[in-house]
């Protein structure tokens, strides 16, 4: 045998197969770098298929998003897609409601049957977010062809209204949106507090949020959330490490030299695609992890035994 | 219960009578006796040699350190949703469990006492492990437990890998490859050898592996465990360089 294409992992205490976690990690950081997701919900699932140990594949998972999301926010920024100062000010409400949603997830599980609120949450969010972003963009990419530049009668909404009347309303420049300070930092809060109780990192929550809710532009949205991430998963990634010892370094290398090449094709694929059709396809994988949530609480398991500290 | 009761007076009754022929009557070694696990490794393959009574079978187990499992139970909510439910323990299970014989172990239990041959086998976890849970019943927990475990590699029954060599009077020599997955964290571990004959054991022996991390992944590992705080930041740290790193070389091959 010529060059070993196995690798010991330390942590994991199991080997695997180089390629296959490079071709992974590059399928994944793909589609990080073309919606600005950290790819975890997607990444986590197949580590453990692999053989790795559910709690090493989600912490070595965000050692690896550090990697790619720095990456993939470097290619973004070349492009003046970062929104710097939107970015802070969700990332600072994101820590506060990580934080609250840790408690509060102590709580539930106190109070018992956390798991299945948990669950049924997730699927929830995911259909809502899905569904709407795939209406409504399809319609949007409908509108577009009957008639293209026909500007829509605004019609002020209660949201909109609200939005307006808010204080300390500040110029977003990057991302072309007259804001309060108070939008970012109290949606970074509640997203926060939701990717806490799903223990994702919530870049899959935050990209809706910023183009329905701030009104973002997307392509801005990708680069700014893929920034965000960056700082979160810095954050897990110590606390995995420090607390729990479940980082495993030599995997999250692997999978990062995969999916930062993988981030970078992705920002240039992401360009060439309309605002519509990355919505359309974001919309489309959400919808997917959706059904597949879906599949794994209604199919019986193959084995009714799981590790503490799993899914 | 009463059966292994049975087996187990009835193996104390044999090792009260026949001593030292039961403990000497098996002699065997075991290459290696450490495992090094290195950044390459990826499972191996433990042989063993030795003599046993020239009318016996030979069963061998490759063992891991005993421990307490801790799990949760699946289960379903409303009638249609699977989810995690209880907590249970397994007490004193194997974390390793790996059984090679020439032929497989029902028949080698025929004619004598079946239940401890069967106990040398994966269904002896199954009869002696002990399980605290409040929902699942004990039979079905440790049936799912073995599923879990063969589904990853680490229990197993080989029929097959021992083979036998001349017979020299009351002894002939066997030798066996047993597989080693590479699922395998460091620790001792246990080669043990039993001699059936006319479906009693008649002697065992046992030899000690130890496996350990060596080079890079020994490394890691004491700085991951033993200096967690800064293994993290560096995890962290180097990511970001090697992120930056291929930011910029896919810069510098002209992207503009």
């Amino acid at each position: 045998m010529g060059i070993p294409l196995h690798l010991y992992l330390p942590i994991a205490g199991n080997s695997v197969n180089m390629l296959a976690i490079l071709g992974l990690g590059g399928a994944v950081g793909l589609l990080s770098g073309i919606f600005g997701v950290g790819g975890g919900f997607l990444m986590t699932p197949l580590l453990i298929m692999m053989g790795i140990p559910a709690t090493v594949a989600a912490a070595s998972d965000s050692n690896q998003i550090v990697g790619a999301s720095t990456s993939g926010t470097l290619a973004h920024f070349r492009l003046g897609n970062v929104d710097f100062q939107m970015g802070w000010l969700l990332l600072i409400g994101g820590v506060v409601g990580g934080t609250a949603g840790v408690q509060l997830i102590k709580l539930l599980r106190a109070l018992g049957n956390a798991d299945f609120l948990i669950n049924v949450t997730y699927v929830i969010m995911l259909g809502g977010i899905g569904g709407y972003m795939m209406v409504e963009s399809i319609q949007s990419m409908r509108k577009q062809k009957i008639d293209a530049p026909a500007p829509e009668p605004q019609k002020e909404s209660v949201y909109a209204r609200l939005v307006t009347s808010l204080p300390w309303q500040v110029e977003f420049k990057r991302s072309g949106v007259r804001l309060s300070i108070l939008m970012p930092l109290v949606l970074g809060v509640l997203v926060g507090v939701l990717a806490a109780i799903m223990g994702v990192g919530g870049g899959f929550i935050m990209v809706p949020v910023m183009v329905y809710l701030l009104r973002m532009p997307m392509h801005v949205v990708v680069g700014t959330s893929l920034f965000q991430i960056l700082f979160t998963c810095i954050n897990v990634t110590i606390m995995q490490a420090w607390e729990n010892h479940t980082v495993d370094f030599i995997l999250a290398l692997l999978l990062l030299i995969g999916s930062s090449i993988g981030a970078q094709l992705g920002a240039k694929v992401g360009r060439k695609l309309h605002g519509d059709q990355l919505k359309v396809l974001l919309a489309s994988l959400v919808l997917i992890v959706m059904v597949k949530m879906l599949y794994q609480l209604l199919a019986r398991p193959d084995v009714l035994l799981a590790y503490v500290g799993g899914h | 219960m009463k059966r292994l009761g049975i087996a187990a007076a009835a193996l104390l009754l044999l090792m009260a009578v026949t001593p030292a022929f039961a403990i000497d009557s098996i002699k065997m070694t075991v290459t290696p006796s450490e495992l090094k696990i290195d950044a390459f490794y990826d499972g191996t393959s433990v042989s063993v040699s030795g003599t046993a009574p020239s009318d016996s079978q030979v069963v061998l187990r490759f063992l891991g350190a005993t421990c307490d499992l801790h799990m949760k139970e699946r289960g379903k909510v409303l009638g249609i949703m699977w989810m995690n439910l209880d907590s249970l323990i397994f007490k004193s299970v194997p974390s390793v469990c790996l059984v090679s014989s020439a032929v497989d172990l029902e028949s080698l239990g025929s004619g004598g006492d079946g239940s401890a041959i069967k106990g040398l086998g994966l269904s002896g976890i199954k009869d002696s492990a002990r399980v605290a849970s409040n929902g699942i019943d004990r039979k079905t927990a440790l049936e799912e437990l073995l599923r879990l475990k063969q589904g990853e590699g680490l229990y197993r029954e080989t029929v097959g890998n021992v083979t036998y060599g001349s017979a020299t009077g009351a002894a002939r020599t066997f030798t066996a490859r047993i597989p080693i997955p590479s699922r395998l964290t460091p620790g001792d571990y246990l080669v043990e050898a039993a001699a059936i004959s006319k479906g009693q054991i008649v002697a065992r022996s046992q030899q000690p592996v130890t496996v350990t991390l060596v080079g890079f992944p020994a490394m890691l590992a004491s700085l991951a465990f033993g200096h967690s705080a800064l293994y993290g930041v560096l995890a962290t740290v180097i990511a970001i360089l090697a992120g930056l790193a291929i930011g910029l070389v896919f810069q510098s091959k002209g992207a503009h």
